[in-house]
């Protein structure tokens, strides 16, 4: 008797299946499982499915497929943890293949920057920080007061923050140093540019005590010109614009329209030139 | 000399090879037939679903003890193979728990007697409420009777051996409980409070020895119901399981086939969290013959302190490892698998327990 093996499952059921045998970790009988499902569109487009497939895909070593599924479908946030986890793992695994050696912290770190979590799986508002959200809150207003705080006042910010000394007197030094780096690149570059209209850098929201690069401001107004209206994201390969707003040292002149998803990437022929310059400094 | 002295030591060899064979088929028998007569089957209730245990292999920690047994004689045991083996393995060993509600889930009972179930499944309502109150009648007749529900329906509790550390394990194969003198005001000031238990430490003890009690009934006539009616109950029994199987198109038939697969895996086990109270759930389990897919410490009854505490005592009792299987109708075992992220199988109809079965044949669960 050729009895079909999904035999008329209901959707509630096959979830109930992907989600019994990924927490089991029998992914080769959620393979079997997934290959059995009749082709039915609605079924493959739930998420409960996708996940398992997500699940199976890594675990072959189906990267490319993987990617492509995470990418494809919007996932509700209670799933963004484990497929986050899924992406990164996959990226540093490819990573490493390449590099042929383990990778350090600083290696993932680049990783995770070159391929940022795609919006389906991310909802974009928090980075993995190592200070709490409200403990940069604290520093970044005070730093906006006054960035040179006594060591007395260090302690009471430590206190605040619930931080140690080194730890506050540390992040302010990182923000000093960044911010002078920042200016110093804007300077340099509205001088070649020759512009009138050089927004001055102002404190990204996003920026944290691990951020090795200045950052932009997200929402500010946007530029007068077309000309300056370049998303410049390049960061080796072309990524998506909807990462956060983090530009690199080299190309702190442009400057990054806030990343909406779906914003095309916009290369001005006229600002190629000096682009070049910026890129070959990139690749020192 | 060399090789007359290797040749004798063969000949020993051998010898003790056979010498050991003879001896483990002698167990086995031996072995077989104390099994066999601790079991009386004399209710041969074939026809209305009677728990039976799949043939499956003897499970690695049965025989411990007659090891040279495996090697040989495997098939000679598959016969009365029953769920509860003489040595069970770990809870912690467990890969697989399906959590199951009891009513309307495995069995239907109450809503026969409201009437849903024949105006969802276009059954004739009259036979329908009729046989629910003849069960009901049978149920709380069992209770009442033999399992003390007269005296503990105030005391109820959450697990068969939840006062088991009141016991002082005295025996009691000559106790008489109906005059120990546990209802009575003298008896001690016997208020069961939601809280807990009150009272003197004699009366616990008395507690503690009919929860005990309950649970020998249990366990000796949980295959063999009828044994524990007598006739001329057993044979009313019978009937009312017929009638009612027929009446909902074997919807118990269907969920027993589900419970055996599980129970005839090693790494799988069926645990059961219900609403009702222990006693009659307990009753129930007797009268639906499930006696057989559950072990009494498998049953928990969530009328004191609700389904998610029950669900929580069981993850502590298996472990993270687990992976647990919520198996219901309702919202209220639905709404605490999803606060917990245990996969929920819903059953609304016998389709739904088919297809639980199914899943399960295929490997899929």
């Amino acid at each position: 008797m050729s009895m079909l093996p999904s035999f008329g499952f209901t959707q509630e059921q096959v979830a109930c299946v992907c989600e019994v045998l990924q927490q089991g970790g029998n992914l080769e009988r959620l393979g079997r499982f997934l290959w059995s499902l009749p082709a039915c569109d609605h079924l493959h487009k739930n998420e409960s499915v996708l996940k398992a497939k997500a699940v199976v895909a890594f675990h072959r070593g189906n990267f490319r497929e993987l990617y492509k599924i995470l990418e494809s479908h919007q996932f509700s946030p209670h799933n963004h943890p484990k497929l986050q986890q899924l992406w990164l793992k996959a990226h540093y695994i490819e990573a490493e293949k390449l590099r042929g050696r383990p990778l350090g912290a600083v290696g993932k770190y680049r990783v995770r920057r070159k391929f940022p979590l795609p919006r389906t799986i991310w909802d974009g508002e928090e980075t993995s920080y190592c200070f709490k959200e409200k403990s940069r809150g604290v520093l970044r207003e005070w730093y906006t007061h006054n960035p040179y705080p006594s060591p007395r006042e260090k302690r009471e910010l430590a206190e605040a923050t619930g931080l140690t000394t080194t730890q506050v007197s540390n992040w302010f030094k990182n923000r000093r140093q960044r911010d002078r780096a920042a200016e110093a690149k804007e300077r340099e570059n509205s001088e070649n540019n020759n512009t009138g209209a050089n927004k001055q850098n102002q404190l990204s929201p996003l920026d944290g005590g691990k951020s090795l690069m200045s950052s932009s401001e997200d929402e500010f107004s946007p530029p007068q010109s077309p000309d300056q209206n370049s998303v410049l994201l390049l960061q080796g390969n072309m990524s998506h614009p909807g990462a956060s707003a983090y530009s690199m040292t080299g190309l702190g002149a442009e400057q990054s329209v806030h990343g909406m998803q779906g914003h095309p990437h916009q290369l001005q022929d006229s600002l190629l030139g000096p682009l070049t310059s910026s890129l070959v400094d990139l690749g020192s | 000399f060399f090789r007359k002295k290797t040749l004798g030591t063969i000949y020993i060899y051998i010898y003790i090879y056979i010498y050991k064979v003879y001896i483990s088929n002698l167990y086995i028998w031996l072995y077989v037939c104390m099994y066999m007569t601790c079991h009386h089957m004399r209710a041969c209730v074939c026809v209305t679903a009677e728990y039976h245990a799949p043939t499956s292999p003897p499970t690695p920690g049965k025989e411990q003890e007659v090891a040279p047994v495996r090697r040989s004689s495997d098939g000679k045991l598959r016969g009365r193979k029953r769920a509860n083996d003489p040595v069970p393995p770990l809870d912690s060993d467990i890969e697989r728990v399906f959590i199951w509600d009891l009513d309307e889930t495995i069995i239907i009972f109450h809503s026969l007697l409201t009437g849903t179930f024949s105006t969802r499944f276009g059954k004739d309502s009259g036979k329908a409420v009729s046989l629910g109150l003849w069960m009901e009648e049978m149920i709380f007749n069992l209770a009442d009777s033999r399992l003390f529900f007269n005296d503990l329906e105030e005391c109820d509790q959450v697990h068969i051996d939840d006062v088991a550390s009141d016991d002082n394990g005295q025996d009691l194969s000559t106790y008489n409980f109906g005059t120990d003198g546990f209802q009575s005001p003298a008896g001690g000031g016997t208020l069961c409070l939601a809280s807990g238990v009150h009272g003197g430490v004699d009366w616990m003890r008395k507690l503690a020895f009919r929860y005990r009690r309950v649970k020998e009934i249990y366990n000796t006539y949980k295959n063999n119901v009828g044994g524990l009616l007598g006739s001329p109950k057993r044979e009313e029994w019978l009937q009312l399981r017929r009638e009612m199987e027929v009446l909902t198109d074997l919807w118990l038939t269907q969920a027993l086939k589900a419970l055996a697969l599980i129970n005839s895996r090693p790494n799988c086990v069926n645990v059961m969290v219900t609403t009702t109270q222990l006693i009659p759930a307990l009753s129930k389990v007797l009268l639906y013959g499930l006696g057989g897919a559950f072990p009494i410490e498998n049953i928990y009854s969530a009328t004191k302190t609700g389904k998610e505490s029950c669900f929580e005592r069981v993850t502590q009792r298996f472990g993270r490892r687990a992976v647990y299987v919520v198996v219901g109708d309702g919202v209220e075992e639905e709404t605490v698998a999803k606060k917990k992220n245990m996969p929920f199988w819903r059953v609304t109809c016998r389709a739904d327990l088919e297809a639980l079965s199914h899943a399960l044949e295929l490997d899929y669960l």
